[in-house]
């Protein structure tokens, strides 16, 4: 045996393998002397937020180890629907290019054509990156400004975004069949998890997939899924928030009432013909208003940003609103809930006064960035919503996850998605629900609760009758559907050689 | 003087004035020297070149290898500081000596540059090294340029911290590392010696694998910071790449990291999922009293701030920078 004496040491000195040994031995120590640094500069919310933390790791490690089934043919199918609609567009391209610029033998995987059809033919003043002239992302969103190259820009970004999406697709899976992801707790500043590369590299983040992604991943042979969303889960923090802070009730009990968007739209159009009856009063929330806008619509998309601070110009780009509509509607929306300004001002002094924010599950977050900066604000209005509801739907995760009712597959951030024995759907599904419910104490007495969305099926995508009958359907008791035969990948017919 | 600070170049200000961090980023110093216990007036305050570059860009001092000062690597990439600028190098050099600090500040890569030769200040921070360039033999701490933390506010605590371990480092001139044990290149034997010794008498044991693909290449425990055991599994200069001569004693090494493993002796990690993941999908080990995890404590304490270990390490402790130490990454293990 060799012993080595770190104070001493001089790597140039060790085998390179002897250094990796030793990298090895100083990782363990200095993990003990970081902890014991650490562990006396806790104070009661630092500490509840570790043990929480903590109690994480076993259901996190679960789901990382279970990973998810992927239905292999499903997935091949999915990538030349990709590939598909990948050729509609090259097709179309091709055309534009050709026809719009003469430019006839145009590759547009290659930068090179790019750069002269843009920058030659298009005479688009060269975007430089480094001192030197690019066409990535950045430069084409720069370049949707020339209505000239618009129609090509879009192309662009939508060849190279199902690019992506057939490059994740072709994610290395494990040797079992399933997708593992490697969830971290402490991958973001609010509290939310991050999701990357399992730990042998494979897989990847399974918390944003897109819709049309979605079934490919299964349950289990004699499994459903159940997928559980936190309904309208911020803006009903954003009202815990309020009420916490200042006892203004509105906006939690508009939250609470059923159809927060409607009633939203009663208060900030309040002289229109209500009845009170929420089915008339959606149907007349749901009428145009601006466009094909309803005010239901505005409310809900609108509102959201306006919640966070968002203002009428970024808000308009955002959800491609004239801004005029939005400067009508935010004070409008700011005299039915005063409260909103109030929090911001609240938020807004605090950062400036003492740099950090404690959540309403009790997180404390020190800003790094200019206290009075616009970019920090935003951040630290944001940071509540989303970090309490991170927590919420963690704790409802981890209830779940103690009564070993069902299996855990995932975890997106708003959402948890199960599985558990397919007949007996009847008897967990409600005890899921009621085992996510956690209420929450507020302040003056009043409990909150966020309430949980059910939908099953066998596989993650949305229910569409005739082309995904397995996919996730709202939950409602007595399900009579069953479980379409699973088509191997040997059995399907391809109609294009992909790698 | 026990501590000099040294900068990159005039900007306008101090071009202005011919003197150092007068500007707004000799503002931000004094107050983050400040923050850190450190009276301004009682450091050395100096550059690397004592003129102002065109344009404020260091390029336009720099040239080829040929053109460059003999002896010192590029300033930025490919691009090596003009011999014509090496007077400013000898300028720098002889009032260091002259002030003969405790210790030297290198604010920024260009300082870094200066005194060690190396670039990478994001790195190399928080460490203390030697000065192997201009002058020999101080002892140099490398944290952020204030300009730097002007244009990135986020970088200003972990400056403020490097500047509080500045203060401590001052009060003497030579490196003190902590003392640590490292038994590497054990036999079954030693294995066992090393619990009975210290393992069973732990009150937590810091565990930490080094992973190349699928494979566990070794695995470390650290009953306290003073001293760790490390069980080897590749050696490249080996037959068939194998630390253990056969099968069957490598089967008992892991029947003994198994039994370790497996005890009610508390467990401590740094981004520990990935480890016990690995170790269950590797070798089928399942980890008990997982009990902390300095990843997530970090993470509970200061959510912004980065939380990879090496961070972490040169934050609390005094140890060199022996994340350099590994010539290559094999692992995916993502603990920032």
């Amino acid at each position: 045996m060799k012993i080595i004496q770190t104070d001493k040491m001089k790597p140039e000195d060790l085998k390179p393998i002897e250094r990796e040994w030793a990298y090895n031995g100083l990782d363990c120590c200095i993990t003990a002397e970081v902890l014991d640094v650490l562990l006396p500069q806790l104070d009661n919310h630092t500490a509840a937020t570790y043990a929480f933390s903590r109690s994480l790791q076993a259901p996190v490690l679960e789901m990382r180890l279970r990973g998810v089934l992927v239905d292999q043919a499903r997935k091949a199918e999915v990538i030349e629907e990709y590939h598909d609609q990948l050729d509609r567009l090259e097709r179309q391209l091709e055309r534009i290019v050709g026809e719009g610029c003469d430019v006839w033998d145009f590759n547009w995987r290659s930068n090179r054509d790019l750069q002269k059809v843009f920058y030659e033919v298009l005479k688009i003043p060269p975007i430089k990156k480094m001192g030197r002239v690019t066409v990535n992302r950045d430069a084409l969103e720069k370049m949707e400004a020339y209505t000239v190259a618009r129609p090509i820009v879009s192309h662009m970004k939508a060849m190279r975004d199902i690019g992506k999406k057939i490059s994740v697709l072709k994610t290395d899976i494990d040797k079992d069949g399933r997708m593992r992801t490697s969830y971290n707790i402490a991958g973001t500043t609010t509290g939310r998890f991050s999701s990357s590369l399992s730990e042998f590299g494979t897989g990847g983040n399974l918390q944003n997939v897109e819709d049309l992604l979605r079934s490919i991943f299964i349950a289990d042979p004699g499994m459903k899924m159940g997928y559980f969303d936190a309904e309208q889960g911020e803006s009903r923090v954003v009202g815990a928030i309020e009420w916490n802070l200042f006892g203004d009730a509105k906006y939690l009990d508009a939250c609470e009432s059923g159809d927060l968007h409607t009633n939203v739209a009663k208060l900030c159009w309040s002289k229109l013909s209500w009845t009170g009856d929420p089915k008339i009063d959606k149907e007349l929330a749901e009428q145009p208003y601006y466009r094909h806008y309803s005010r239901r619509f505005m409310c809900k998309k609108i509102g959201h940003g306006t919640n966070y601070g968002g203002k009428a110009r970024t808000l308009s780009n955002q959800a491609k609103v004239d801004i005029s509509m939005i400067e009508e509607f935010q004070p409008k929306y700011f005299i039915a809930f005063p409260a909103h300004l109030r929090w911001h001002a609240h938020v807004e002094q605090t950062l400036k006064g003492t740099g950090q924010l404690i959540s309403l599950t009790g997180r404390r977050r020190h800003f790094f960035g200019r206290r009075d900066s616009a970019e920090t604000l935003r951040e630290a209005i944001a940071y509540d919503p989303q970090g309490s509801l991170a927590d919420i739907v963690n704790t409802g995760m981890l209830c779940v996850w103690c009564h070993r009712d069902c299996e855990l597959l995932m975890q997106n951030h708003d959402a948890i998605v199960v599985q558990y024995p397919e007949d007996r759907e009847d008897d967990i599904v409600p005890k899921i629900l009621a085992q996510l419910a956690q209420p929450i104490q507020l302040n003056n007495d009043r409990q909150f609760i966020i309430p949980y969305g059910a939908k099953t099926g066998w596989n993650f995508g949305e229910y569409k009758s005739g082309s995904n009958e397995d996919g996730l359907k709202n939950y409602f008791p007595g399900d009579k559907r069953t479980r379409t035969p699973q088509v191997s990948i040997l059995d399907r017919r391809l109609r294009r050689a992909y790698v | 003087m026990n501590i000099a600070c040294i900068g990159e170049a005039w900007g306008e200000q101090e071009e202005r004035e011919r003197v150092p961090f007068v500007g707004p980023s000799g503002y931000e110093l004094t107050r983050m020297l400040s923050e850190a216990g450190i009276n301004r007036a009682d450091c050395y305050c100096t550059n690397v070149l004592n003129l102002r570059p065109p344009n404020n860009k260091l390029e336009a001092l720099c040239g080829t290898k040929a053109e460059g000062i003999r002896g010192y690597p590029p300033l930025l990439k490919g691009k090596y500081l003009r011999s014509e600028f090496a007077g400013e190098l000898n300028r720098l050099g002889d009032e260091l000596i002259s002030i003969n600090p405790n210790l030297l500040v290198a604010l920024g890569n260009t300082a870094l540059w200066a005194l060690t030769g190396k670039s990478f200040i994001s790195k190399l921070r928080g460490t203390t090294t030697i000065s192997t360039l201009t002058v020999d033999g101080f002892k140099v701490l490398p944290t952020y340029h204030p300009a730097a933390v002007l244009r990135q506010w986020e970088l200003r605590p972990t400056t403020v911290i490097d500047l509080m371990k500045a203060r401590r480092e001052s009060e003497f001139p030579e490196i003190r590392r902590p003392k640590r044990t490292i038994w590497i290149q054990p036999t079954l034997e030693d294995l066992n010696d090393f619990k009975l010794q210290y393992i069973d008498r732990c009150n937590i044991l810091s565990v930490d694998i080094e992973t190349a693909g699928n494979q566990i290449t070794c695995i470390g425990f650290a009953p306290s910071r003073r001293i760790a055991l490390v069980i080897p599994f590749v050696d490249p200069r080996r037959m068939g790449r194998s630390y253990w001569p056969t099968a069957l004693i490598e089967q008992s090494v892991w029947g003994f990291i198994r039994n370790v493993l497996s005890s009610k002796i508390p467990k401590l990690f740094q981004n520990g999922l990935y480890d016990i993941a690995f170790l269950w999908r590797a070798q089928g080990i399942k980890v008990f009293g997982a009990e902390e995890d300095t990843m997530l404590l970090h993470h509970a304490l200061q959510p912004e701030s980065l939380k990879g270990l090496g961070f972490l390490g040169s934050i609390y402790c005094d140890e060199a920078n022996w994340k350099q130490m590994r010539e290559r990454v094999t692992t995916i293990k993502r603990d920032e």
